[in-house]
């Protein structure tokens, strides 16, 4: 028996896979789709893809002797139009996720928000054309031909709804005041030339000197990502929540938004880095240039300048900049146990995020390790422990003095050495008054004590005992003093010295004794 | 009726020293003990150090941990098991005598407060009779010790 072959779609002039223009008026800033594979268009769909369908069955219907063969053309058609419909909804969505916003201004970004936000929105155009293509009517076709397209619907269908007029002109009207408002946002006069809010605003100085700073994108990412709910970031979740949208689609949406906020984000992270340097230049006069933090210096740190800054509860450190930071910067502890401060959120997602500069990270963490190192957690002020360990001392030949026992005191703790088997040993240092620190040997001559030991001393200041180190010679931990104990005659006396100050600093700032003086 | 106090404290005495809870009774004095400690020149690699004359239990003698010893030499109030402590110099014959006031089962030790002490940091005198012992130290510690 002859095979029939299988019915032919007509093809109109032009073609199917032929291009016609979108109308869409991109400003510059922006870009998207341009034009449109005709043969998927709701058109095409509608004038001859259904109408061949129907045609085909209707041969199909005449087949009714011969089953097998009838069979055969159904499945190739249905096959055809599963092609079709993934092709259809492909095309569709080239066209919806073609939106580009990208501007490397605040400038330009206003302008073209208001572009988008105004009557003649190029994304209002853009999604009146996919919202057009995708509404298909499929929901009230009976013969179930087309079961393949209902993908179409399912994907884009909902986005004819935000087009739908309603009271108050349509929905996305609402997303268009989202716009709106984030483009009188880049408007507004920049913080630093706002007046300043009344009762100074919390949490103090350290938030107006990072806010001043900052554009009014800038302004806007730092108020998201310190917690502020009246944004447009959240007007724009909000006008989000009750749109039954695809993600494709919802990234379409976010994508202007996003934009301005990355640029605000990068205007934080100069801000944050230009508010370091200055706070770094405070920190260092105040503190880190000072004895004993820096070695070098002969100005002596005093315990109120010290609690101005460090104090766990009252100090600027936990007062001032660390909330002013909130939501930026989270405290966690290294492996050693010390205060380590870190990006609150990493930039992993495609939340706006703000990269903290790794320099304020560090200054941050050496105030934090100075002040965990002077305060215990209930604010009171901790003894600073100095481990030393003696190291054995010989004698020059002769018939001179005798060391009986070498002192190394400061304050009221003291530990004493006279040649045994070397030992760690703690100083407790009360560095909130002024202390004095020595170095004495004891001497046996012609079997009697002297009555004045000679020492090496230091006085009249909290870092008596710094002051006693930067008297010796330093190699590494180990300080030697040379303490004469005799005409001619002097006896080296070595401790390792575990110095907590220093360690604060790490290699940042390598503490270099100026030897004896 | 009761008995005076005077009396009632006069029994608590007698009943302490039937259970033999009293301390030990002092010999009578003895003559010094002599010690007479010769030094090499690299004897705690040249760095003086201290010998410590101390008497005390004869089976706490092993358990000595060196490290008390050393705490306590300097301690105020002074620790009365100490009975000398004296500075040795390396090169030098050094003489030190200590007044042996020994209970009934205690005997003397002799400690050298070495930097890197090795095994041979003490030694004890267990005879009572002993007045005189001559030691000799080396690089690390005790070579030899005479008692006589």
């Amino acid at each position: 028996m002859p095979t029939t072959p299988p019915p032919r779609v007509t093809v109109r002039s032009g073609g199917l896979d032929s291009l016609f223009p979108l109308s869409i008026q991109w400003p510059a800033g922006t870009s998207g789709a341009q034009t449109h594979v005709r043969a998927f268009t709701r058109e095409v769909f509608e004038g001859d893809v259904k109408r061949a369908v129907f045609a085909t069955h209707q041969l199909l219907d005449r087949l009714g002797e011969r089953p097998q063969l009838k069979a055969q053309i159904a499945q190739l058609l249905r096959k055809a139009l599963e092609a079709y419909a993934l092709g259809y909804e492909a095309e569709l969505e080239r066209i919806i996720t073609s939106f580009r916003f990208d501007v490397s201004s605040e400038v330009a970004a206003q302008r073209v928000l208001r572009a988008l936000a105004g009557p003649r929105s190029p994304l209002r155009a853009l999604i009146a054309a996919v919202a057009h293509d995708a509404e298909l009517g499929l929901a009230s076709d009976k013969s179930g031909f087309f079961e393949p397209m209902t993908a179409v619907e399912d994907h884009f269908g909902a986005l004819s709804t935000l087009l739908a007029a309603g009271k108050s002109g349509d929905a996305f009207v609402g997303y268009q005041d989202v716009l709106r408002t984030l483009a009188a946002g880049l408007g507004a006069p920049p913080p630093a030339t706002r007046p300043a809010p009344a009762g100074g605003g919390a949490p103090g100085s350290a938030n107006a000197a990072i806010t001043g700073r900052l554009s009014p994108a800038g302004a806007l990412a730092f108020a998201a990502v310190t917690g502020a709910t009246d944004t447009p970031l959240t007007a724009l979740d909000t006008w989000l929540a009750d749109k039954p949208l695809t993600d494709e689609v919802v990234e379409v949406f976010r994508t202007p938004v996003r934009a301005v906020y990355g640029l605000g984000a990068r205007d934080v992270e100069g801000a944050l880095g230009a508010w370091d340097r200055d706070l770094e230049s405070s920190v260092d006069a105040d503190l880190f240039s000072r004895f004993p933090f820096d070695r070098h210096s002969g100005d002596d740190l005093d315990p109120q300048t010290l609690a101005a800054w460090l104090q766990p509860k009252r100090g600027r450190l936990a007062g001032e900049l660390v909330p002013a930071l909130a939501g930026l910067v989270v405290q966690g502890r290294s492996w050693e146990g010390r205060a380590r401060y870190r990006q609150a959120h990493p930039c992993t997602s495609d939340e706006v995020c703000v990269r903290v500069p790794p320099a304020l990270l560090a200054t941050l963490d050496h105030l934090a390790a100075a002040s965990e190192l002077l305060w215990d957690d209930a604010g009171k002020p901790r003894p600073l422990e100095i481990a030393v360990t003696p190291r054995p001392f010989t004698l020059a030949a002769g018939d001179g003095p005798l060391p009986e026992l070498v002192r190394l005191s400061v304050g009221e703790s003291s530990v004493f050495y006279f040649n045994q088997r070397p030992r760690r040993s703690a100083l407790a240092l009360d560095w909130t008054r002024d202390q004095s620190a020595s170095l004495s040997v004891q001497l046996k001559q012609d079997g009697s004590l002297s009555l004045t030991p000679p020492a090496v001393m230091a006085t009249g200041t909290p870092w008596s005992f710094f002051h006693l180190l930067q008297q010796a010679d330093r190699h590494g931990s180990t300080y030697t003093w040379r303490v004469p104990i005799a005409q001619n005659q002097v006896l080296s006396v070595s401790y390792d010295v575990s110095d907590p100050m220093a360690a604060i600093l790490g290699t940042a700032k390598p503490l270099v004794s100026r030897g004896p003086r | 009726m009761r008995a005076p106090v005077r009396t009632r404290w006069a029994l608590c005495a007698l009943v302490v020293a039937s259970c033999g809870a009293a301390p030990p009774k002092p010999t009578p004095r003895e003559p010094p003990l002599r010690l007479e400690i010769t030094a090499g020149k690299d004897t705690n690699q040249g760095g003086p150090l201290y010998v410590v004359v101390r008497k005390l239990e004869q089976a706490g003698f092993l358990a000595d941990d060196y490290d008390q010893i050393a705490d306590r030499l300097f301690v105020e109030p002074r620790d009365p098991s100490v009975l000398r402590k004296a500075i040795v110099r390396p090169g030098n014959v050094t003489t030190v005598e200590a007044e042996p006031e020994l209970a009934d089962g205690e005997i003397l030790g002799i400690y050298f407060m070495l930097s890197v002490p090795g095994d041979a940091w003490r030694i004890a005198v267990l005879d009572k009779k002993i007045r005189r012992v001559n030691i000799t130290l080396g690089a690390k510690g005790i070579v030899s010790a005479v008692q006589k």
